[in-house]
Parts: structure tokens; C-alpha cells; sequence
């Protein structure tokens, strides 16, 4: 039996789909790696939004922003003394398992343009030639993500957001690189290396 | 209808809650058809890949939201084509460039994606390739994406024409089964 055996019926239809047979895109094979990126990036989400995180000092602080934002006030855990405004609200910031060990934090601070995050998070390393950090602000089910500036260290980082800490209250710190097709691109989500958040979201 | 074998439900209840195993079964049993719709939508093979990702990490965090007993890969498509349309608009209001420096199959190219059926059409030839077996599987893309002969094929693999021959029509065969629904659909 061979190709010219089949029916003409089957024949017909081999040919109806030659095109797509016989194109590149059709056979292509997703790469090794993407499969292990779905897992640690998945991993990363789950962790940011299960309930099993460490605790640490800022759930007392996250409680009372959480409860600021639902009563319409922006969150406010310490008082404006003058006016040069203090920080807002602080979120400790750790590093997942692609940067464990890694602590640092965060604070809030609404200004007339937007909201300035002042981080430290000093331990990673420096990221250059195309390579950097990508800060991300985003709402507790990660169905909304606001790029707050890329970066080559975390050691001090003054970045700004255009939307509030009270419904975008989780920080994500990914390691992303430019794309080598056109020099500039931004590839999507990349590892994410470190997290904080000033609400304790619940899945 | 689709040609896919159906995953187990226990697979999909453990991939809702982001179990390692079940994202990586997932992930192997329909990657190479996300791919295949993304590359239709995009061209570009690194965005395609970032549609993958995409597309699977939305996946993941609907999950919730997809009921027992329907079949994953029609959702799949239809994310994956959402998500590629998505990066490829990202992507044409990128700065341009003379069409003298453009790849051909740069994504900026890619005037109109692919419609929904003619997604799941592109999703159900890839299936029904991944449904062969290997050596069949090998035949076919020698035959149809290097456009060799069965003598060719004989040849450069150093197998018996007739081998080639009848993997050639075994595949075939059920390339034809396995795609007939679709013009039975339409027909």
C-alpha cells in the first residue's frame, strides 16, 4: 500500500490541507525551556497568592490599608506630618526560590503625579547588555498587571505608578530581556525573582 | 468536535491549583497546538513562544472558571488566538522600519489573523500530526514540509521504499480520518 492507494475521497481531503501541511509554522516545536517556564511562573503567582505566605510585620499594616481603600481612603498607615509627604504604607519585599534569602521593602508614597515606590531590595544581581528588572504593581487575582519600570539592580529603586497601591497592591520583580529581534521589545512575564504585597490576598 | 484525546480529570483538577505534574502534562499535551495557532496569528517564532507562555498562564488562572467535561483544547485555541491578536497589535505599534529591513514573516507583516475556525482549523491539522506515530509522523513532514519523494525518503533514511511507502499511506489515512470532521462541518 502506499500514498496513491488512499481513496479519493482521503486524497481530496490530504489535499485540502496541503498547505498547512506543508507549512513551517504548522511543525514547529515549542521550545525546551517553556515548559519549565510555565512552572516556575505559575509557581511564582501561586505562591504570591496563596494564603501560606510567611506572615511578617506589614499584615498588621496591610489590614488597615485594606480597610483604608475600602472605605474610598487611600491607605494610611503613617501620618502626614508636613508636608513632604511620609510613606504611605510599607510591603516587605523576599525573594522567591530563584532568589531565596532575599528581603527588602517597599514604600508607598501618593504624590500629585502618581505613586512613587521607594524599594530596597539590595542582592540581585546587577542585570546589563539588554538584561534588566521589571517592577510590576498588580491587583490581588494577577488579572491586572501595571508595569512600574524597568531596571538594572533592585539595590535602591525610586519607581512610579499610575494606579493605586489599594487596588494594585502586589509588587512583582521579574527578570526580563530585550528582544534580540528588534533591540527594544519586551518579552512577557519573565522569572519572577521577588514579591511583596501591602493586602493579604486570598485565592 | 475535536480530535484530542481528553485529559484525565484528575489532571485538570490538579492543574487548577497550579500542581507541577498536571501544569507539565498540560503543557506537553497541547503546547505544540497553542504554538502552531500563535504562529498562524503572529508569525514571529520568540513572540509565538511568549503567546505560549501567555496563554497557558491565563489558562491556569481561569481554570476555575472551565467546567468538568468540556474539552481543553477548544479553550485553549481561543485564548491562544485572543493572545497572539493581543502581542501582535503590542507589537505593530512598535517604531517602524523600512519594509527593505523587515523579515518576511516579521509579525509587523501579519496584516489579518486567522478567524476562529480557521484557528481551530490550524490546531486540528497540528493535533492530528502529533496523533501519528513518530516514524509516520517523520514521512509525512519529509513528504509535505521538505517536499521529498518517497524515493527521497527512502534514501536519505535508508529505509525500504516499500516502508516508506506504507507508513506514508498509514499516515495519511489517518491524517484523513482524523481531519474529515472538518469539512464534514462545513460541507
Amino acid at each position: 500500500m502506499s500514498f496513491d492507494d488512499l481513496t479519493a475521497h482521503e486524497r481530496a481531503l490530504i489535499d485540502e490541507f496541503r498547505g498547512a501541511l506543508g507549512d513551517p509554522r504548522t511543525w514547529d516545536q515549542p521550545s525546551t525551556d517553556g515548559e519549565a517556564a510555565l512552572v516556575a511562573a505559575i509557581d511564582a503567582e501561586r505562591r504570591l497568592l496563596s494564603g501560606t505566605r510567611p506572615r511578617r510585620r506589614w499584615t498588621a499594616m496591610a489590614a488597615i490599608a485594606v480597610a483604608g481603600a475600602a472605605a474610598g481612603v487611600a491607605a494610611t498607615v503613617y501620618v502626614m506630618r508636613d508636608r513632604t509627604p511620609e510613606p504611605e504604607a510599607t510591603a516587605a519585599m523576599q525573594g522567591t526560590d530563584f532568589a531565596p534569602g532575599l528581603q527588602g521593602d517597599a514604600e508607598f508614597t501618593t504624590k500629585s503625579s502618581g505613586v512613587e515606590i521607594e524599594i530596597h531590595l539590595a542582592g540581585l544581581p546587577r542585570r546589563d547588555g539588554g538584561e534588566y528588572y521589571q517592577l510590576w504593581v498588580h491587583n490581588c487575582s494577577g488579572s491586572a498587571w501595571v508595569p512600574a519600570g524597568t531596571f538594572h539592580d533592585m539595590d535602591y529603586v525610586v519607581a512610579w505608578a499610575g494606579v493605586a497601591p489599594s487596588d494594585y497592591p502586589v509588587l512583582t520583580v521579574t527578570e526580563e530581556a530585550a528582544s534580540p529581534a528588534d533591540g527594544d521589545g519586551q518579552r512577557s512575564l519573565g522569572r519572577v525573582v521577588a514579591w511583596g504585597s501591602l493586602a493579604e490576598c486570598t485565592t | 468536535m475535536s480530535t484530542a484525546d481528553p485529559l484525565d480529570a484528575a489532571v485538570l483538577r490538579s492543574f487548577r491549583v497550579g500542581d507541577e505534574g498536571a501544569v507539565r502534562v498540560v503543557y506537553r499535551r497541547y503546547a505544540p497546538l497553542v504554538l502552531a495557532v500563535a504562529r498562524h496569528v503572529v508569525g514571529d517564532r520568540a513572540l509565538a513562544e511568549e503567546a505560549v507562555q501567555q496563554t497557558f498562564l491565563q489558562a491556569w488562572r481561569a481554570a476555575d472558571r472551565f467546567e468538568n467535561g468540556r474539552e481543553l483544547a477548544p479553550w485553549l485555541v481561543t485564548i491562544a488566538r485572543r493572545v497572539a491578536i493581543d502581542i501582535a497589535r503590542r507589537e505593530r505599534r512598535r517604531p517602524t522600519s523600512p519594509l527593505d529591513h523587515v523579515e518576511a514573516g516579521h509579525s509587523s507583516l501579519v496584516s489579518l489573523p486567522p478567524s476562529e475556525s480557521a484557528a481551530w482549523e490550524v490546531a486540528q491539522v497540528r493535533e492530528a500530526i502529533e496523533s501519528l506515530a513518530p516514524d509516520e509522523r517523520e514521512v509525512v513532514r519529509l513528504q509535505h514540509l521538505e517536499g521529498w519523494t518517497q524515493q527521497e525518503i527512502a534514501i536519505r533514511l535508508g529505509l525500504p521504499l516499500g516502508t516508506v511507502k506504507s507508513r506514508s499511506y498509514r499516515a495519511h489515512r489517518a491524517l484523513a480520518a482524523r481531519l474529515a470532521h472538518l469539512r464534514e462541518a462545513t460541507a
